[in-house]
């Protein structure tokens, strides 16, 4: 066979195979061989062959489909919303966005304009987020107290989903922003290279978006583009909240006052009010103490909420299915659910207590009678669950 | 933006501010155009997340080894998707400077010589076309295995821990393997093994002596598949070699196959297990639950389903297949067999075949099956049938 190959099957070649020995036939034949092997070996180990490019001509090729019905996450930042998506993402049924979707045009609390005319290009510029391309070479973590060795790889390319993404646009023409949207979460998932999880079995998207449902027009727009998707709402205690929220290190709060956060939870929990109004079957609002003190029965009723099974995976916040540590504004040493996080309330001096008790706390307590109500645990289910 | 504070001073807020947006702005979209064009966030980046976040793997190697056609793909895919095995994907080919010599690896050669003996070219098909077992299978599954970084890893490896001997040497070509699996399904620290399964190598003495020099903690697994309904599997399979052979030639590679077992199985004691074809289709879970007790690791139902990198698999038969999952139409190939194949087979391999059983038997690997357990290992072939769970 190899003689074939090297020597072909023309009359030259016949000739040349009937002169030659069989013996040194083969020694000719192993030695063209060899140094093929070795000039190409040379060729992909430097990475001019076999590289990226091979991928996304596989990728472009046979693309996971992923035209699931997102779940949208989101509230006021410091609520557990990160959380939430970590305790999502290692759920077989879910395809769980890995940190804060920044889908949001032309600032992160708009939702995007797109619009099947604009074109592929145009509407990819739109929904791309640029804040993204570090993670691939640093990894991820959340929070910057991670040391090195807790830093999870990203191997996520933009090329491959804007390659899959253009390739999708020009195969199925878009005929509204929901097709656009499937298309850039198809592309995004299979340009994940490393991601952990197999896209087929997705019935859920999720994705976390801080404040983008503070504003009626976003989740008027949300709905029209997913009339099968969900918002999940966190409510958190704002004497738990605000001492977490004033130490969050993010440069555009540090010079706020305390009415200055108290305006942002508030704006957070009316809007909380008015969506469940207008979409009571579409939007779920958790309480942060459920979600942290009954972990179980909150997830339970989730799972229960969005028809998938319960798994106790949905009990360990995960990065692409390994576990990580809590996103929190105080130092944290292990991975899980902290409770840590309902006790922040000690830290508030009296003047601020009397504060947000005076502000916050009739809202609170209206918004936290239409809550999800935690399932009950089976028994079997063991403490920990 | 302004380089001191005097020039600071001399900017309102806003000025500072506006000008700041539109710097960051600017590099912003200077790093997505780069990024669109694959010239940042690409192999580099992942290149050197790998070098600097490396997953050791030093864990032993089950070594699955026998005649093709036995069921070695299917238990190396029976294995795949526990959380405590790495199983390479498909046939392991190190072998130099033939695929039937164990490699010669030596710490003094370097890294580039060494990795270059080891080195699997046929990744570079699977990487490009997809992962797929068996001819008849449209089915082609993601295989992200970039060679570039598994060099780089590999001389990254033997730069900041100099292997001292040939085990050394396999831990940095399985950790620089697995890491430059992309899109590898599973967490590497947890692995307490590594599967591979190399048909035939086992054959050969010097191999399997070296093998056991290299991996003194490993375990070498051989399958026998009653020749009855192996025989006419290899002359089905055209990519077996044996399929254009006579008679008397194929069962000939049977029994060279059947009495390496047997030396193997003297030799070695424990460290060879030996597990029958039938018992692997046929009764699937009590035989890899007896497998995972002899690896020392928890029984996981995913033992019991064949998977490629997590996700289920088709069953590479010579024959044409469907469903994914176990199939048990291999036990009935033996009513395929003409009448002088079948006085022949029963001739050459009937009297070995019962000793290499009863070498099971012996090895008192029967009595770990538990309560009912002697359905699993050691029986009579004639009871496979009726074994099925």
């Amino acid at each position: 066979m190899a003689q074939h190959a090297m020597l072909g099957n023309s009359f030259p070649g016949r000739a040349a195979r009937a002169l030659l020995g069989g013996r040194f036939r083969r020694s000719v034949s192993h030695y063209l061989l060899n140094r093929k092997r070795e000039r190409y070996l040379a060729r992909m180990l430097s990475g001019s062959a076999d590289n990226l490019h091979d991928l996304e001509s596989f990728i472009v090729d046979q693309p996971a489909r992923l035209n699931a019905p997102l779940v949208l996450i989101s509230e006021v930042q410091r609520s557990g919303g990160t959380l939430l998506s970590r305790l999502f993402d290692g759920h077989p049924d879910i395809a769980a966005h890995p940190h804060e979707i920044k889908i949001g045009h032309p600032t992160d609390e708009d939702w995007p304009p797109i619009d099947p005319a604009l074109g592929a290009d145009q509407n990819f510029h739109i929904l791309f987020d640029s804040k993204i391309m570090e993670m691939v070479r640093d990894g991820y973590s959340k929070g910057k107290r991670e040391q090195n060795s807790a830093r999870h790889p990203f191997f996520y390319v933009p090329r491959l989903q804007l390659a899959v993404f253009r390739h999708l646009f020009d195969l199925e023409p878009p005929a509204n922003p929901r097709d656009i949207l499937n298309q850039f979460l198809t592309g995004y998932f299979n340009a994940w290279l490393n991601y952990q999880g197999d896209l087929r079995a997705k019935r859920w998207i999720t994705a976390f978006a801080p404040c983008l449902a503070n504003h009626e027009s976003n989740v008027t727009a949300f709905f029209d583009t997913y009339p099968d998707g969900q918002i999940i709402q966190i409510l958190r205690d704002p004497e738990t909240w605000y001492p977490s929220a004033k130490q969050h290190r993010k440069s555009a709060w540090s010079r706020r006052s305390l009415d200055g956060f108290l305006d942002l939870w508030c704006l957070s929990t009316e809007a909380m009010l008015r969506n469940k109004s207008n979409y009571p079957d579409k939007v779920i609002i958790v309480r942060f103490e459920d979600l942290v003190g009954n972990t179980a029965g909150t997830m339970r009723a989730v799972a229960r909420k969005l028809d998938i099974d319960f798994d106790p995976i949905l009990l360990n916040p995960t990065f692409n299915g390994r576990s990580v540590r809590a996103n929190s504004s105080f130092a944290v040493e292990t991975s899980g659910v902290l409770k840590e996080t309902l006790k922040r309330q000690k830290m508030l001096t009296a003047e601020e207590q009397a504060l947000i008790e005076q502000r916050c706390r009739a809202i609170y307590d209206q918004v936290s009678a239409v809550s999800l109500r935690p399932a009950e645990v089976p028994l079997r289910a063991g403490v920990g669950a | 933006m302004a380089s001191g504070p005097g020039a600071r001073a001399l900017m309102g807020r806003d000025l500072r501010r506006r000008i700041y947006r539109f710097v960051v702005r600017r590099k912003r979209a200077r790093m997505v155009r780069l990024a669109f064009a694959g010239r940042t966030a690409n192999s580099a980046d992942i290149e050197a997340f790998v070098l600097a976040h490396p997953v050791r793997l030093r864990a032993p190697l089950v070594l699955i080894s026998q005649v093709q056609r036995s069921g070695g793909t299917l238990l190396s895919q029976l294995l795949d998707g526990h959380p405590a095995i790495a199983a390479h994907p498909q046939e392991l080919k190190i072998g130099y400077p033939t695929e039937i010599d164990w490699p010669p690896l030596d710490p003094s050669l370097g890294p580039d010589r060494n990795f270059r003996m080891v080195y699997e070219m046929n990744n570079i098909m699977l990487m490009k076309r997809g992962y797929t077992k068996g001819d008849h299978n449209p089915d082609r599954r993601r295989f992200f295995l970039m060679p570039r970084v598994q060099s780089l890893l590999f001389h990254h490896l033997y730069d900041i821990a100099p292997p001292a001997s040939r085990r050394d040497i396999l831990d940095h070509f399985f950790t620089a393997y697995f890491n430059a699996w992309l899109n590898y399904q599973g967490d590497l620290e947890e692995k307490r093994w590594i599967t591979a399964f190399w048909p035939r190598i086992a054959h050969h003495e010097i191999a399997v002596s070296e093998f056991f020099d290299s991996y003194p903690d490993g375990r070498l697994v051989h399958v026998i598949r009653d020749p009855k309904t192996w025989y006419p599997s290899a002359k089905g399979n055209k990519k077996s070699g044996l399929a254009d052979k006579t008679t008397e030639e194929i069962l000939s590679a049977w029994c060279t196959s059947a009495n390496s077992m047997l030396r193997n199985s003297a030799a070695y004691g424990e460290k060879v297990i030996i597990l029958r074809f039938e018992d692997l289709v046929s009764d699937t879970e009590r035989t890899m639950r007896l497998l995972a007790r002899e690896l020392g690791i928890a029984y996981d139902p995913i033992l019991s389903e064949p998977t490629f990198n997590g996700k289920s698999m088709r069953a590479n038969s010579s024959f044409a297949v469907e469903n994914s999952g176990m199939i048990d139409e291999p036990l009935l190939r033996e009513n395929t067999l003409t009448q002088e194949e079948r006085r022949l087979t029963e001739e050459r391999c009937g009297e070995l075949y019962q000793r290499c059983l009863s070498a099971r038997t012996g090895r008192g690997q029967e009595s770990k099956a538990g309560p009912g357990g002697d359905a699993a290992f050691g029986s009579a072939p004639q009871a496979v049938g009726a074994a099925r769970a």
